[in-house]
């Protein structure tokens, strides 16, 4: 799968049996990494205010290293 | 979890929201095409629910969301060296806040030198079930958010329908 394909089934359109079936077929949902080891480093991006552009990214694992213990909520408006 | 995350930052304990994928795309907040389109909707987001945590985004293509388990509200919480000690697959405040106070304990008895080994623990933890404010957030998305959400609900598809009485055969809670 490429990126483009990728972008649009991931985004998926809608909310339905199917999507989430789709979603559980590719094994993007309900694959957790063990707790007790080492967390996968990934980059993020920090949300601009609003008029100004996205900088460049940091990572997951150097926003955490910065205390002790750090929440990380994965979510979306919706 | 804006609470939690004020209540215990004089004591190191970060808080961050990493903004993934549109769980219920509706007309006023569809679905991600562009990183243009996540940042439009992740500002709204942090407006409309007065987000005081910091906001990052994942890629377009969820990599880090994916990794780490890809559902639609979930929280982790790490130690410094980038270890996951704890995972809920729904975000709750009570539970995250038990959670985080555990873990201050711990690193507390480790710096009186305490010998610690850690294990695996499973359990339930519940969170608040409110349909009304739930329906208020998707009607905010639009509404076919709501429509396809209440689509699913009536199909017993979701996870949402609370468990009030252990003696319910047809809705068994574990406690």
């Amino acid at each position: 799968m490429n990126r483009e394909e990728k972008i649009r089934e991931y985004n998926v359109t809608g909310l339905s049996p199917e999507s989430m079936k789709m979603m559980r077929e590719r094994g993007w949902v309900g694959n957790y990494p063990p707790l007790g080891e080492k967390g996968a480093d990934f980059p993020l991006w920090k949300l601009p205010d609003e008029g100004n552009v996205l900088e460049a990214p940091t990572s997951l694992m150097a926003l955490i290293k910065q205390h002790r213990l750090t929440i990380v909520k994965f979510g979306s408006f919706t | 979890m804006n609470e939690v995350a004020d209540k215990y930052a004089d004591r190191d304990v970060g808080s961050i929201f990493v903004y993934a994928r549109e769980a219920h795309p509706g007309e006023n907040y569809s679905y991600h095409r562009t990183m243009d389109d996540k940042i439009r909707n992740a500002q709204g987001f942090r407006k409309e629910y007065n987000v005081t945590r910091p906001i990052y985004l994942d890629d377009l293509t969820g990599d880090c969301h994916i990794a780490y388990g890809g559902r639609s509200n979930m929280t982790y919480i790490f130690n410094r060296a980038g270890i996951p000690l704890y995972r809920a697959e729904w975000t709750d405040g009570k539970s995250a806040e038990n959670a985080v106070i555990y873990y201050l304990d711990v690193l507390e008895r480790r710096r009186n030198r305490e010998r610690l080994a850690p294990f695996k623990v499973e359990r339930i933890d519940y969170r608040d079930v409110d349909k009304e404010r739930r329906m208020e957030g998707l009607a905010k998305a639009g509404p076919r958010a709501l429509a396809e959400w209440q689509a699913m609900y009536d199909q017993n598809k979701l996870n949402f329908k609370p468990a009030t009485d252990p003696g319910d055969k047809n809705n068994p809670s574990p406690i």
